[in-house]
Parts: structure tokens; sequence; C-alpha cells
């Protein structure tokens, strides 16, 4: 176990490198830069000191360099201006757009981001769990029709349509805005209770709308899991020990069934903030994914960047605690270890 | 003697689309205490339903209609409890289940839990019944169990997981989860189908001896006659949901009454049977032999010379099991799936090759078919004259092959397509080998059909709606499509019923003399192999251990491995009980625990020795057979 942890754990370190590479490669695919951009706009209004500036800034950033160097710098393992000083050193970069270090621009929005997507996430099960135990144990009965249908049409809803629509309600007939994830004064703030509260109060609204496909999904694999599993021969023997069905339901079936959603966490992580990143545009909220996506549009490509490599850092560990989880909880993944079928 | 289990008219009927199916139908019978009573029937029976209600674990669909299921417990005395009145998840019959009627289940690898361990899931059972136990007692208790059905390490067991257990040891941990609370009585539904006969032969010893031991009652549900005439004291057959014939074991078998029973016993494959006798199945099959294109009845060259059909020569394959460390994988030793397997097959002629799981017989038939490439070895194939290396056939000489050589699986449920027709099954290897044109096929696949005893019309049909004994002659059909020379069945029957599996035997017989074919049958069941091989080998731990004709083989079985296996397999005859005593307890089939001439280890050498009338047995070189002759 000790060495299956220590293997995975190394195993990080080259995909983090290369999802880092291919990041890199991706967004200086389009042609030029943030500061080509600039330059451009500075010519045509003939302002020959910030054009000087911008060549200067050029030399600085060390855009002018070759890809491979320019990648090399990013994270840390080749010189540049500033000496080393990238990622593996814990240097995310300069934000050439906000004119300030990409730490101090990201630093509130990440936080409130990761809050509201593990809400999002702890949502989901809190919802999904019992509800998809309970279509799995009454199949085919009226409550077990309406909940699938209701997750139906969750499914098929799109994330920012119903956003829009609650938008909309909240608005016509209760004359509430549900838009932000704090109350405006709060911007930019620093961290009080009252703040806190504020977010609180605002969380739930895209809580719901994130969450409600994934739970949706959630409650359908589940049942179908858990269906498969009641079927199984170790139900009845279980049943034919004179055990209570609910004690049996949470010792086997139920145990059983647990892989799949615990394998899900590693996936869930990215696809919860990608899809939020629309939600939080359509819902004008304060989290990170309305900035990456204007960092990736401007190629303030040190911003977008960073942002990148943290979802892929979010992916990789929660795969990686979703494998420790799985082998704690199964022993046939902890013993055979790939070796038998 | 007062009677543990009393089941009066029971009916449970069951609520499907098409209607209400009458599962079990006014069944009637009793359970003495201490006694063992057998329940047989084929599969569809309704036996199997007959043991759910008694353990209150019926399927949704199934609901008991009327009828009594009256358990008298011995310990309390007068107190009548009837199981089929009582709300099947209330604690009344919760009580009962698993506390004083446990069951044991067919099928080992399922029936545990692979998340829990053996210790957790025997001592469960205690918590759920005697929960005065304390925690030391209870563990003293399922220790003392699992000694008792037979664990070396009870300590060790105790924390092992189901699946790192072998399919005899996981029966025998689910056995010492039923009796761990020590029933008045044990419902055992088909405990050794799933096991091998040498297992399953243990399994009975150990079941046997805990019965008398924990003086409980047994109801044993099987289709095996021959466990029954070993095991039962009493005998209830079923058919269609009813009691057709019930009465003490010499009745049923000296004097069968009902003409169902009086079949069901001439369809069983039995060992003293006389040469050239003929099973007769309950339904008999009009199949036509007689007006085929693709028997043609071909003089096959090869008789003409005396040429073996098929020669295989120190044929060796090995697995290599892999370890996964820190720095990736490794190798961990390798397994000798097939060792030095020689053998031929005469033209004509049906060789049996039998041996226990994993000995390795179907690996060789893989190989022969080149589906499994062996490490070394040698097989030739006499192609009417010319010998072609088979393992060295490449291309268009492979595809070619191909046509002469033919398989039948084991299981007739999987190894049809289900999305295809009969007749596109049919007509599917025809079609690979561009066989003829569309009309020429559609008429051999109705020739096909025929020549299995199916009827045309059923050729747009799906696999589904076939029984398995249909969709098992679906499969020979297949298989005899390209008119092949050799036909290498796997376990063809081993899936099937009783009275279907004498059904498909005749045919397998009555095919091979009339269209010249030449079989080897691989088989763990040694009735079935006697009645249909010519030849055979006997196979252990990937070596073949001895060979000879069938009546040798059974007459004058030389190796202790033969010994073993024969002596393992209950006969469905009286005057012929298992005999306990001959099965090495459990070591038959470890060539390390073999006695001395037949030791195999990595010592000594050991060939085939010929003892004469082309007997063969591995042994030292060494060793004296002059006073084995006859």
């Amino acid at each position: 176990m000790l060495t299956y942890t220590l293997r995975r754990l190394l195993i990080m370190i080259p995909t983090l490198l290369v999802i880092s590479f291919v990041t890199f490669s991706i967004i200086k695919l389009p042609p030029g830069d943030f500061l080509s951009n600039q330059i451009a706009e500075l010519r045509s209004q003939g302002d020959k000191a910030a054009l000087e500036k911008v060549e200067f800034l050029r030399k600085q950033y060390g855009l002018d360099k070759p890809f491979v160097e320019q990648y090399a710098a990013w994270i840390g393992i080749w010189p540049s201006e500033q000496g080393i000083s990238g990622l593996l050193q814990g240097d995310w970069g300069w934000s050439f757009e906000h004119d300030l270090p990409v730490s101090a621009v990201v630093g509130d929005r990440m936080l409130l981001s990761f809050m509201l997507n593990f809400t999002v996430v702890l949502f989901t099960w809190v919802v999904a769990f019992p509800i998809g135990v309970y279509a799995a144990t009454h199949q085919y009965s009226w409550g077990d029709h309406g909940l699938t249908l209701l997750g139906y049409v969750g499914l098929a809803t799109p994330n920012f349509l119903f956003a829009l629509v609650l938008m909309y309600f909240a608005n016509v007939q209760f004359g509430l805005a549900i838009g932000g994830i704090m109350d405006p004064e709060y911007l930019d703030k620093a961290w009080s209770l009252a703040k806190f509260g504020s977010v609180l109060t605002h969380l739930w609204i895209p809580v719901i709308v994130i969450g409600t496909s994934g739970t949706a999904g959630m409650i359908r694999r589940l049942r179908a899991n858990l269906l498969d599993e009641l079927q199984k021969q170790y139900v009845v023997t279980a049943r034919a020990k004179g055990m209570p069905a609910f004690r049996l339901l949470v010792k086997y079936p139920l145990r059983m069934s647990l892989n799949p959603f615990i394998s899900d966490i590693g996936n869930m992580l990215p696809s919860v903030i990608s899809g939020s990143a629309v939600v939080a545009v359509v819902l004008s909220l304060q989290t990170s994914g309305p900035m990456l996506l204007d960092a990736l549009r401007s190629q303030d490509q040190y911003l977008a960047g960073s942002f990148l490599m943290f979802l892929a850092m979010l992916t990789v560990i929660g795969m990686f605690i979703s494998d420790l989880l799985l082998a704690a909880l199964d022993p046939r993944i902890r013993l055979t270890g790939g070796a038998a079928k | 003697m007062a009677d543990v289990l009393q089941i009066r008219d029971l009916r449970v009927y069951l609520e499907v689309d098409a209607g209400t199916v009458k599962a079990v139908d006014g069944v009637s019978f009793r359970v003495p205490e201490g006694g063992t009573v057998a329940l047989v029937g084929e599969s569809g029976s309704g036996k199997t339903m007959v043991a759910q209600a008694v353990m209150s674990i019926l399927p949704r669909v199934a609901r008991i209609e009327s009828g009594e299921i009256l358990f008298h417990d011995p310990k309390l005395p007068g107190k009548v409890t009837d199981i089929a009145h009582l709300h099947p998840e209330g604690a009344e019959v919760r009580a009962i289940r698993g506390g004083r009627i446990s069951i044991i289940f067919q099928e080992p690898m399922t029936a545990l839990s692979p998340l829990h361990t053996v210790g957790n899931q025997i001592s469960e059972a205690l918590m759920l019944h005697r929960s005065s136990l304390g925690k030391a007692e209870r563990r003293a208790a399922v220790h003392e169990m699992l000694r008792l059905v037979g664990f070396a390490d009870p300590v060790k067991a105790e924390y092992t997981y189901p699946f790192e257990l072998s399919g005899g040891l996981r029966q025998r941990a689910m056995i010492a989860m039923s009796l761990v609370c020590r029933p008045a009585l044990l419902v055992a539904d088909e405990p050794t189908t799933a096991l091998d006969v040498t297992i399953q032969a243990q399994i009975l010893q150990l079941v046997q001896s805990l019965q008398s031991e924990l003086k409980m009652a047994m109801l044993l549900i099987t289709h095996d006659l021959g466990i029954v005439a070993n095991m039962a004291e009493e005998v209830v057959v079923m058919y269609h949901g009813k009691v057709v014939e019930s009465g003490v074991v010499e009745d049923i078998f000296r004097d069968p009454r009902h003409p169902y029973l009086k079949a069901l016993m001439r369809a069983v494959p039995r060992f003293n049977m006389a040469p050239g006798e003929r099973l007769t199945p309950i339904r008999e099959l009009s199949a036509a032999t007689d007006h085929l294109i693709s028997g043609r009845g071909r003089p096959h060259q090869e008789e003409v010379n005396n040429d073996p059909l098929l020669v295989v020569r120190n044929l060796v394959r090995r697995f290599e099991t892999r370890k996964t460390s820190f720095l990736g994988r490794k190798l961990a030793g390798e397994v000798r799936a097939v060792d030095d397997v020689s053998f031929h097959v005469g033209a004509g002629e049906c060789l049996g090759l039998v041996g226990e799981s994993g000995c390795g017989k179907t690996t060789t038939a893989k190989m022969l078919l080149r589906s499994v490439t062996p490490d070394s070895g040698e097989v030739v194939f006499n192609d009417r004259g010319t010998p072609r290396d088979v393992l060295a056939l490449q291309g268009d000489e492979l595809f070619a092959y191909r046509r002469k050589v033919q398989f039948v699986f084991q299981d007739p449920f999987s190894s049809l397509n289900p999305r295809m027709t009969v007749n596109e099954i049919l007509a599917e290897p025809l079609l690979i080998h561009g066989v003829g044109d569309k009309d020429e096929r559609y008429a051999r696949v109705k020739e096909l059909m025929a020549l299995v005893g199916l009827d045309v019309r059923h050729l747009r049909r799906y696999p589904h709606s076939f029984s398995g004994g249909q969709r098992q002659r679906i499969g020979i059909a297949r298989a005899l499509a390209l008119g092949p020379q050799l036909l290498i069945c796997d376990e063809p029957v081993s899936a099937l019923d009783v009275s279907v599996q004498a059904q498909v035997l005749n045919l397998l017989l009555d095919l091979k003399s009339a269209l010249n074919l030449t079989y080897i049958f691989i088989s763990h069941n040694l009735a079935v192999v006697h009645y249909l091989a010519d030849r055979i080998a006997v196979m252990c731990a990937g070596r073949i251990v001895e060979l000879a004709t069938h009546e040798e083989l059974f007459r004058n079985p030389v190796h202790p491995y033969t010994k073993a296996l024969l002596a393992a397999v209950p006969d469905p005859d009286l005057d012929r009980k298992l005999d306990f005593a001959a099965l090495m307890e459990g070591k038959a089939s470890d060539p390390r625990a073999w006695p001395a001439p037949f030791r195999l280890d990595a010592s000594v050498r050991a060939g085939m020795l010929d003892i004469g009338a082309n007997h063969f047995v591995r042994a030292h070189e060494s060793a004296d057979f002059s006073e084995l002759r006859p």
C-alpha cells in the first residue's frame, strides 16, 4: 500500500509536467501575444514613450525569447530576467492586463471559486445519495418515476439557461437581484463575518444552478449501480442470514455501489469548474471562471496558464485521492492490484 | 421421529408479463429431524422456489399463493411456526432465518460479499442470532467453525477475503457461515454443482459429517441423481412445479414408478452401462442424418493408411504471473498451464480429455485451434494423407485449416451472438469461407438444422427464444457447417440439464458415425466421457497422467489421480456409494503428494510409461509396472 501511494505520487510529477507543456502550447497557439496587441494600439496613438515601455516590458517578461525558453522560465527551470522564478518556486507569474502578480489577482477569486465548487460537490452528494437509494429500492414506484422525470429535466436543462430563468423569476416575481456571489459593498474588502454571511446568502443560487445536472446524473448512476447490486447473490445470502433490510442495504449493496461515486471525485472537480464558468458569467459571480475567460481572450498568458495549471492540479489530486479511497474501501483493488482480472 | 419441517400444499405463483406462472403447484413433503431429504428435478421444476419459500427469501415477482410451511424447532418443543404466513421481513421470520434454518447456495463465487472478510461474514450471523455472545466468544465460535469445515489455519482464514480463496474453500466458508448458529435445518441448494468432482466429494463428505455432528436435518436440492443416491434418505421428485413421486431412497432407485422418474434414471450416464448401450433422453430427437451434402460419407484417406488424424507432441504453454512493484512490473513466476502434453487422435475416434478446472484441458484445445500459441511442441494434422505442421501454418493455409477443425463451446448462452438470427449464425462460417452462393448456403443451413433436429421454420428466430439444449444444438450445427474433420467439444453438456444432456450426447454420437467425424471431447464429468469416448486422457496440473482405452481405464486405473477422480464421482446407484476414504483428503490433484513412482517434482524425470494394452501412465522412468499388467 505504501509503495502504491508513493508510486502514484511520483506518477503525478510527469503527468503535471506534460499538462503544463500542453497548456502553455495551447495558450501560445494564436499568433502574437498580449503585448503585440497593446503595441498596435499604442502605435495608432503615436505614444513614443509608451512604445518604449512596451519594448522594455517585452524584454522584461521574456516575450522576445523562443517558445521553449518562455515555457521553461514559466515553470521555473530556466533563468529569466528575474532569475529562476516560476511555478516550481511558487511564483505564478505576472498578469499583463491587471499589471499585478497573478497571485494577487487570483487569490480571492480562487478562494471563492473553491468555496462555490466544494459546496456544489457537497450539494450533489447530499441530494443525490438519498434520492438514488430511494429510487433503487423502490424501483418502478411512483416515487421512482417522479424522481426519474425530475432527474431527466435536470439533466436536459443547460445550466446557463436555468440560471437565466431563475434570475428572471427572482427579479419579476420577488424583486430580488440574485446576481453576484456577495453584496457589492463587500467586494474587494477584507474577509469578515459579515462578508462571509453575505457570500453564504448568495451562494445557494449558483450552487443549485451548477449542481442540478450533476445531481441528476449522479442519481441515475447510483440508481443503476444499486439496482445491479441488489440483484446479486450475496444480497440473498445476507437476507438468508436474517439480516434486517436496512442494515443489509447499508452494509452490502450500498457499500458496493460506492466505487463509481469515489472514482468520480477526480472527474467532478474540473467538470464542475468548467461548468461553473458559464454560469458565473451569466450570474456575474466574482469567481475565477469569468477571469479565466478574459485572460484567454486577451492572451494574458501567465494568468491563463496559472489558472489552467491550477485546474489540472485539482484534477490530478482529485484522481489521486479517489484512487487511494478506492484502494482503502475495496480489498479487491488493494489486494489483487491489477494482478488478477 | 418428529418432523422439523412440514410443507403442505404449497403454491408459489410468479407474476410475469405473460401472466401468472405456477412455479410451485401444490407441493407437500416433510423433513424428519436429523434426516436428509433430497428434492430432485430439472431446472425450472420449481425446486429452488421451494427452498426460497422455506427461507422466505422469494424474489419480488413471486408470492406464496396458499399452503403451509410448518417449522417445528426441536429446541422449542410444541411450538409450530408457519413460515408461509409470516411477513418475509418481519422479526419473527428473521430470527428463524439464518439462526434455526440456514441455506447454502450453488455459486460460492458470488454468494459471499467480496468486500468483507470471511470472518466478518461468519460472525455477522452470530451477531444477529446470538447477540448475548461477547466479542471474544464470537471469535472463538468462528474459529471453531472454520476448523470444523476444514480450514487448516482458522485465524488466518478469518482475515481472508472470499476472492482470495478457491471455489472449494469458498464453499467451505459458506458452509461455516450457515452452520455457525447450529441450525435445526440446513437447506442446501445445489451445494456442489459449481465445483469439481473431487472437491464435490469432499464437500459432500464434510456436509454429511457436520450433519451428524450437529444433529441437524437437511433439505438437499439437486439435479444430480448420483448425489441423491449417496446422501439422501428420502427423495422428493419434482416436475413442472408438482411432486411426481416421493419415498425412501431405496424405493425410488430400485422401483421408480412415475414415467418421468423412470425416464430421468435412464437419461443419466452411468459407469456400469453395457458397451453400446444408449441413453434414453426424456424427449427423443428426430435428427435426420441420412440425406446430407455435408456428410456425403467421405471415404477418409487416413483410414486407409491408418495414420492418426492429429498428432500432438510435447506441447508446452507457460503463463507468466507478474508482480507489480515500485519500479513497475517484474516476473514473479511462471505457471505451466500445459506441460509436455503428447497424444494422438485416430480418424473416426473420440478422444476424451478429462480433468478438473485449471488442469489445462481447454488451453490444450485452444492451442490445437491456434487461438493460443504454445511455447514449444508440435501439432501435426493429417490432411487427407498430407501431414501439416499446424503450428507453422500461415495465411491461406491457416484459413484452410480452420475449415477442418471446429469447436463447440461450453456455454450455449454466451457463445451465440444474441443479435443474429439462427440463419445468420449458421450461414456465417459459410460466408466467411466463401462457400456457395446465397441459395446454396440457405440449402446447407436448412440441412444443418435438420441434422441437429431443429425445425427449419425457426431459422429466423434469435438465440434467446431457444432453450439451453436447443442452443447447444445450434452451436453444434454451426461447428458442422463447414464439414470439419475434427470437432473439439469443450464441455458441451456441462451447462445442460440431465435430460437434455442425454439428447445432446446421443446427437453427438449419431453425428460422429453419420458424418465420419473425429472428436476431442473435453469434460470434467467422467460418466459423460465414459459414454462417448473411445480413449481417455486424464489431465492434472497441465500434464496427461494416464491415457488408455475407456474400458481399460475404468477397469484398471493405475494412476492415483485417476483413482481419486473415479472414486469421487457419485454414481446414481445405491450399491456403489462414494468411498470417502479414497479421496486422499484433497491432495489428489497435487503432483507432489502422489505416492512413490508417480510423484512429480523437480528431482526426478517422469515420462509416459507403456504398461501394455495401449495403457500409458506418467511415472518415474525407472518404475516397474510388470505387476500391474493384467
